[in-house]
């Protein structure tokens, strides 16, 4: 019990985080990470303790993604949009929880990630937001750490494409 | 090296990644190169940018809820594990019990008669024994799976007193058919 409760201490943030990093609306974070910490606690008894972190952010990975799906589909109810299920399904705007905390910079960056696909997008989150090692992106997300080093360049170099075009100033500044 | 092949690397030249010759080669191009001299400092300022973005903590409250589940959880756990074991000694002491019946009945017939009944007791209990450890061992692996199944978070306390129940049946139906413990 204790053990289990330190994690929720110690990934709490990281959970959280890549939840609203992914989602378009702060309760859809927190109903994912309240989501995969009960999940956690569940599995618990099964659980190898030493990969319990890269095990339950993979499922917040999995959650968010069942979510944006989910968006996508209401979407598609509402207007005949037929974007790919994950890339760019996330709202362009970033979320209010993360808006509060930033200026324009943060902003503009925030839009300019939330238009990445999947798994640029986590990647992305993971590398740069996070400052998870590329060891541990790949075992999350469960992608070659060859992979993972070509989503990150790739989607920082897209990112640095669409602020240029975008408000290059606006960086500058 | 053209301009265009300096863009697609500036990223992984900026984290340090690329082999020392092609770093040392994109380096002297950028030093003579102001168009990707000023590609390479926007690629360092959205890095830097994005590595200056917030992490968010979870709203406490939330976090409240999560060690609330938890903690009924594990006092579930607990009490489920307490009713197993309790059923299992349970069942071993009515075991036993059964056995002791046959063997410290009432004192039996006179003489000659007598060994001839006590023989065909101590056969039988011993037949009763047997059957009565047999159902115990059943019943503590059903038990076991109970636990099992428990801590996956399964239907509990109804299905172990189920089990104890069916395995406890057979030895209702031995004593019936005895007639109870042998009386004379």
């Amino acid at each position: 019990m204790q053990a289990f409760e330190d994690l929720v201490d110690r990934c709490q943030r990281q959970v959280f985080t890549y939840a609203s990093y992914l989602l378009p609306r702060p309760e859809d974070a927190e109903d994912v990470t309240q989501e995969a910490f009960l999940k956690l606690w569940h599995h618990w008894p099964e659980i190898d303790r030493e990969r319990a972190a890269a095990w339950l952010m993979r499922v917040t990975r999995n959650l968010c993604f069942d979510r944006l799906r989910h968006v996508k589909v209401v979407r598609e109810h509402v207007s005949d949009s037929g974007a790919d299920a994950l890339e760019g399904t996330a709202d362009p705007e970033p979320s209010p929880a993360l808006r509060a905390e930033g200026a324009e910079l943060r902003g503009r960056l925030e839009e300019a990630l939330h238009a990445l696909g999947e798994p640029m997008r986590s990647v992305v989150v993971m590398r740069e937001v996070q400052g998870f090692k590329y060891r541990e992106i790949a075992e999350i997300l469960e992608l070659p750490l060859n992979t993972v080093r070509v989503y990150l360049h790739r989607g920082r170099r897209r990112i640095r494409e669409r602020l240029r075009a975008l408000a290059p100033q606006g960086l500058k500044a | 090296m053209h301009c265009r092949e300096i863009d697609d690397r500036i990223e992984a030249w900026l984290d340090g990644e690329l082999p020392g010759g092609e770093a040392q080669r994109i380096a002297a191009h950028v030093e003579s190169c102001a168009a990707c001299a000023a590609a390479v400092d926007w690629a360092r300022a959205v890095r830097d940018g994005l590595r200056g973005l917030p992490v968010l903590d979870a709203p406490p409250a939330l976090l409240a809820r999560v060690r609330a589940v938890a903690r009924e959880g594990e006092a579930r756990r607990g009490s489920r594990h307490r009713l197993a074991a309790g059923l299992i000694l349970l069942a071993a002491t009515l075991a036993v019990a059964l056995g002791l019946t046959w063997r410290l009945g009432p004192p039996g017939p006179p003489a000659g008669q007598a060994r001839i009944v006590e023989e065909m007791d101590v056969e039988r209990a011993e037949r009763e024994v047997r059957v009565a450890l047999a159902l115990v061992g059943r019943y503590t692996r059903r038990a076991g799976a109970d636990v099992q199944r428990e801590l996956s978070g399964g239907p509990v306390a109804g299905a172990t007193l189920r089990g104890l129940a069916s395995a406890l049946a057979p030895l209702a139906r031995v004593e019936e058919d005895s007639g109870g413990p042998p009386a004379a």
